[in-house]
């Protein structure tokens, strides 16, 4: 058990360093960062949660745009890659036009045709009309949601004392029996305990953020 | 529906929404608890940076 309580995971690790702040409001105007490193960290963090719902967007709309074909990986890095290039670069997100979750889905799209366009030119008109004019892909929420959750995750550890989340991360998110984290840490049950509540009313504070309130699916 | 970690938190949560919020956070965190180290991601990883250094050499040029 002491392995696992302090094993680093590659989120924690993540969290641990002094990144900035996470929201979706925020990463959307990290666009021409003037501060290169923390440019570099947030990239990295961004890909990181969003790389399962992205990857799910590209093979969708690969799909769409093939006949149900199946991407090679090759296919999907590259429009992941993109995607997060654009986003960095030149952002366009606007709250009040949208979803975040609808605009990563068209930028997947978007990259989607334009390497299909490079491999098969012959049928690029077919896929720019239907870039324009077809139903966007379906997208998978669970994956949507999981990395809309991990993002408030992010969020909290920046937001409490190191000691409440690694208490936290380690009752809530690791399951670890909060008797055990007390023996561990050499605290009362008590001070566990509050220290989780106190972490979650937290974290209820980031959820009902507006950002995180709009973007927030559950089986619908 | 919402999952019940989206309520205000002014409003207290019954056994079974707090239950159902740790599910939830556990399952994101398991999630994004896989290494970051795979294949696919550093692959994703380089292709951003050659993607970025194109784009500010582009920059550069103009």
């Amino acid at each position: 058990m002491s392995s696992r309580l302090k094993r680093s995971t590659p989120l924690a690790n993540n969290m641990k360093k002094d990144i900035p702040q996470t929201s979706l409001s925020l990463i959307s105007r990290l666009s021409h960062p003037e501060n290169r490193a923390h440019w570099e960290q947030s990239w990295k963090l961004f890909l990181e949660l969003y790389k399962k719902p992205l990857r799910s967007m590209a093979a969708a709309a690969y799909a769409k745009y093939t006949g149900g074909g199946r991407p090679p990986q090759e296919f999907v890095e590259d429009v992941v890659s993109s995607v997060i290039v654009n986003i960095f670069t030149k952002n366009r997100f606007a709250p009040e036009r949208g979803k975040f979750r609808n605009y990563l889905a068209m930028l997947a799209r978007a990259r989607a045709v334009d390497l299909l366009r490079k491999t098969r030119p012959l049928d690029s008109v077919t896929w720019q009309e239907e870039l324009h004019e077809g139903p966007a892909p379906e997208l998978d929420n669970g994956e949507y949601n999981n990395a809309l959750v991990a993002t408030m995750i992010a969020e909290l550890r920046e937001t409490i004392p190191h000691k409440w989340f690694s208490i936290f991360e380690k009752v809530k998110l690791q399951g670890i029996p909060a008797v055990k984290v007390a023996e561990e840490l050499n605290e009362s049950r008590s001070v566990v305990d509050n220290t989780v509540y106190k972490a979650l009313q937290k974290l209820r504070e980031i959820a009902v953020k507006p950002e995180y309130q709009t973007e927030y699916y559950f089986n619908n | 529906m919402k999952d019940p970690i989206f309520k205000s938190p002014d409003s207290p949560l019954s056994p079974d929404e707090e239950q159902n919020i740790t599910a939830t956070l556990a399952a994101a965190y398991k999630e994004y608890d896989q290494s970051t180290d795979d294949p696919e991601t550093q692959s994703i990883m380089r292709l951003v940076e050659e993607k970025l250094k194109e784009v500010s050499s582009e920059d550069a040029q103009n």
